[in-house]
């Protein structure tokens, strides 16, 4: 069943990745395949909007810089057609201080021709960037003091 | 055929969640519901993890007050057994200055004996936080990245 497929090959394409084997992700992407994670990319330009495999493979270089190990789990997997849509947690190891960031991800895949043709991520940015700061974003907005510092 | 059940189940819901229907949106759910909206809590207090369909009903009534205008389009679906995923984008008009309000959110839903027993909820709540300050928080925020990007 195409749906099956599907799923298995989006779990051996999340175990690549996550093993830090880019080229081996990108194997399992179609040469235009498109990624957009709605974020902000002043504060988090690994996400965003990129299109085709060069500009993909740059921005999964860049994560695999920043987190130097990482590890996940899929409590929920959805797979139906040519779309598979997985909830996923990731728990990343930042390279520079070995802190463990760790949060869910809404991820939605479109397969074509049995590749990963698009990628749409959803997830609590403003829990991200707190991780990523290291640092209590939403008491900063109640105490008025997002400038500067 | 259950997977259509259970899709034609999750769509009800929406249609009355965003209608404001709150007995049928209620009526779609488990008694037992669990709900999970990742955002915020300390701005967003009346997400993050609740339990029980009252929940619905209140989310629905705050929605309402807050916002003159809900609306909702399906931008991807997926049935698989008795789980159901979506992404929807939504628009809200704010009640005290009519400004309107865009995201999209990503939603999980599991059900049990067809109604809604789990819901797992995603949006990017950065950018929302921005849209209901009526302000770019990227600038102030972003320096300190780089600054604990180079640490």
């Amino acid at each position: 069943m195409t749906a099956d497929l599907h799923r298995q090959r989006l779990l051996k394409f999340l175990d690549t990745f996550s093993s830090g084997d880019v080229e081996g992700a990108l194997a399992y992407c179609s040469d235009d395949v498109e990624f957009l994670a709605n974020a902000p990319i002043d504060i988090l330009p690994h996400m965003g909007h990129r299109h085709g495999k060069t500009e993909v493979r740059e921005m999964w270089q860049t994560v695999h810089a920043r987190y130097s190990d990482m590890r996940y789990e899929v409590p929920i997997i959805v797979a139906e057609d040519d779309k598979v849509a997985a909830m996923i947690r990731v728990h990343f190891r930042k390279s520079t201080n070995d802190r463990i960031v760790q949060f869910d991800i809404a991820a939605f895949y479109t397969f074509r021709e049995g590749r990963i043709a698009h990628i749409r991520e959803v997830l609590d940015t403003f829990d991200l960037v707190q991780q990523v700061l290291e640092r209590d974003v939403a008491a900063d907005l109640a105490a008025g003091t997002s400038e500067g510092d | 055929m259950v997977k259509d059940l259970h899709r034609q189940r999750v769509l009800k819901f929406l249609d009355a969640y965003y209608s404001g229907d709150v007995d049928t949106a209620i009526a779609c759910c488990d008694d037992d519901f669990d709900s999970i909206t990742h955002a915020p809590i300390e701005l967003f207090p009346h997400l993050g993890h609740k339990h029980g369909k009252a929940w619905v009903a209140e989310m629905i009534r705050i929605q309402q007050q807050r916002y003159s205008s809900r609306k909702y389009e399906i931008r991807f679906l997926v049935v698989d057994g008795d789980n159901v995923a979506t992404i929807q984008q939504i628009t809200l008009r704010k009640g005290n200055d009519n400004r309107v309000l865009q995201l999209n959110v990503a939603e999980f839903f599991t059900l049990r004996g067809g109604r809604i027993l789990t819901h797992r909820s995603f949006f990017d709540s950065f950018d929302l936080v921005q849209q209901l300050l009526g302000q770019d928080l990227t600038d102030s925020f972003a320096a300190s990245v780089r600054d604990t990007l180079a640490r």
